[in-house]
């Protein structure tokens, strides 16, 4: 075999043999996926807090999340797109608070050092809180 | 819905493209480098009007049909009815293509739509910067009716509102047009650049290097698994890269064709939509223009470098003028470039900076487009076993590619090192994204450089007692 026809085999071979490996793992994580986390899953947790808020809200935002981690920044981001075009701040800073849980009964301890009363629940460990120090 | 409307946003680009480019119906290369070209161009053009239809008439439906509806009949016609002839792009001469190479560009091509499809159907939605940056300016841009400027707002800083709206727009007529917001848009979206890319390389090689050539590097570009998957996850660093290739690619076919100066028009109005994409896109329009002008003045011929410069000016006017307007009366600050002289000289002081910077940008091309093996070895290879061998006439074309991409990297490498405050977190996050936005104008330059192949075997001289027409024994025929 010339070398160029060896160049231009082991190329294409690297180059397919890539993509079918990855075709294979592709179509096995698609097997498995599961919408427990994700986009699709908030937009459903939040759709109800959504169709309740007026135009132009901004809300702040708790969560029982770890500071300071990956996960806790991408469900931040995705109820930011689950309820935009409510402003939505990384903060407790705002008269009314937006809450990612992950349970059905928060902390009450969280709640009352933040200084949180309850104003609704949406249900799917999604709830809006009054900031008190306001 | 969505389909048609793209598929009619697709026919804009085609339309303009083919008025510039004008040439016969029917299957060739140069209509497949329109439809490929066109697609961008498309979704360029949709995006700024729909932009522009937002800024200047408010969130009005019918004012944005209309505008759209005009602008497509008045593309449609100039592409149907254009009479001019204009440069023609064919295949190049070369040795036959083997049947192994079509075969493999085929399989390659099916198995990267089969890649994209079946992503794309895992995360409809995309990935990080699809829902926290740019499908979310798209909701804003839809959902807030008449307070659609709160998309800009700098309460939203961490999602970067500063970034241009090529693709936030595209996506957002689609919604706004079709009436829901269907994941579909945003992924068919992402779906036409990334093939679109592929499309452009392959015809650009073709008309300047041959069908082998061509096949050969569709074959590794669309066997990079990074650019599939960043397609779609429906990240911006794809269309950025399918508008610098276009932009790139015309440039070559300019060099071919320099009396025929559309094609520096069409590369003015890529490189506008390049920086409409991405703030990056505006970097490497400035080292575009810096490369070009060094390049013709070194190897090209310095009589024309005005003038094409000036008709590269001409396309890029329309999308700067949305830009500027963009980011004059929409866009807060840029976080990066919001620093402080202090923080700056800081920041450049600090030679761990340095050393990271180098350091990552040393070991990032690795993995480009994560294939089994680091691709930068296989075209070493590839290299060592073909070499290089650039003609004249390429010489301007392959030093515009080359002087583009090193001061786009140099600016890029410059921006890490002086502007964000944790260089670590900003280098992982985003460095492997931009080298593939570079990644498919390397390969129009490295397979625009190779010698030419010689890929069928050489054939025996026939024995000089050979009679003619006498049959050739069974061991010399096996």
């Amino acid at each position: 075999m010339s070398g160029h026809r060896f160049a231009v085999v082991a190329l294409i071979s690297i180059s397919l043999a890539s993509s079918l490996w990855f075709l294979l793992d592709v179509i096995s994580a698609y097997s498995y996926s599961s919408e427990a986390f994700g986009v699709a899953a908030f937009e459903k947790r939040f759709q109800l807090l959504r169709q309740n808020l007026p135009p132009r809200s901004v809300l702040g935002y708790v969560s029982d999340n770890p500071p300071d981690n990956t996960q806790a920044q991408a469900e931040f981001y995705l109820t930011e797109y689950a309820l935009a075009p409510a402003i939505i701040k990384a903060s407790t800073g705002e008269p009314l608070e937006v809450a990612n849980f992950h349970t059905n009964t928060p902390n009450p301890a969280l709640l009352k050092a933040k200084n949180l009363t309850l104003v609704q629940d949406f249900g799917n460990d999604v709830f809006l809180y009054r900031n008190n120090t306001r | 819905m969505t389909l048609l409307l793209l598929a009619l946003v697709w026919l804009i680009g085609c339309g303009l493209v083919r008025w510039m480019l004008p040439g016969p119906w029917g299957w060739s290369l140069h209509n497949c480098f329109i439809v490929s070209i066109g697609a961008g161009i498309g979704m360029g053009i949709a995006s700024s009007l729909y932009f522009l239809c937002l800024a200047f008439f408010g969130p009005r439906i019918p004012v944005l049909a209309a505008v759209a509806g005009v602008a497509l009949v008045a593309a449609v016609l100039l592409g149907m009815l254009v009479k001019r002839r204009g440069t023609l792009l064919e295949w190049a001469s070369g040795e036959a293509t083997p049947w192994y190479l079509t075969g493999a560009f085929g399989l390659a091509l099916v198995t990267a739509v089969a890649i994209f499809v079946v992503y794309a159907l895992t995360k409809p939605h995309g990935e990080w910067d699809a829902w926290s940056i740019w499908n979310l300016r798209a909701r804003f841009l839809v959902r807030a009716g008449e307070f659609w400027r709160d998309a800009f707002s700098s309460q939203l800083d961490w999602s970067h509102p500063d970034y241009p709206l090529m693709l936030p727009g595209i996506v957002a007529m689609c919604w706004t047009l079709a009436g829901s917001e269907a994941t579909l848009a945003p992924a068919a979206v992402a779906f036409l650049f990334t093939f679109s890319t592929a499309g452009v390389l392959v015809a650009t090689l073709g008309a300047l290097r041959g069908k082998t050539q061509a096949f050969i590097a569709g074959i590794l570009l669309l066997g990079s698994i990074s650019l599939l998957v960043n397609g779609a996850n429906q990240y911006a660093d794809i269309p950025l890269g399918c508008f610098i290739l276009s932009t790139l690619a015309l440039l070559c076919l300019q060099e071919r064709s320099p009396d025929d100066l559309r094609f520096s028009i069409l590369a003015g109005l890529t490189a506008g939509f390049a920086a409409w994409t991405k703030n990056e896109g505006l970097l490497f329009v400035v080292a575009l223009i810096a490369a070009r002008v060094w390049a013709m003045l070194r190897f090209g011929n310095r009589q024309a470098w005005k003038s094409q410069l000036l008709k590269f000016a001409t396309g890029f006017l329309a999308p700067l003028a949305v830009i500027v307007l963009f980011k004059l009366r929409f866009a807060p600050p840029n976080d990066l470039l919001s620093r402080q002289p202090h923080q700056i000289v800081e920041h450049l002081a600090t030679m761990s900076r340095w050393i990271f910077a180098i350091q990552s940008f040393v070991t990032a091309p690795f993995v480009i487009g994560n294939f089994l093996i680091p691709v930068v070895l296989v075209l070493a290879l590839y290299w060592f076993l073909v070499r290089f061998k650039v003609e004249p006439r390429d010489r301007p074309a392959v030093a515009t590619i080359l002087m583009a991409l090193a001061l786009t990297l140099a600016g890029e490498f410059a921006v890490y090192v002086a502007l964000p405050g944790d260089i670590q977190w900003q280098v992982h996050t985003s460095i492997d994204r931009l080298l593939l936005q570079l990644w498919p104008s390397g390969m129009l330059a490295f397979f625009l450089a190779a010698n030419q192949l010689q890929l069928a075997p050489k054939l025996k001289a026939p024995a000089k007692t050979a009679e003619k027409g006498k049959r050739a024994p069974k061991a010399s025929r096996a």
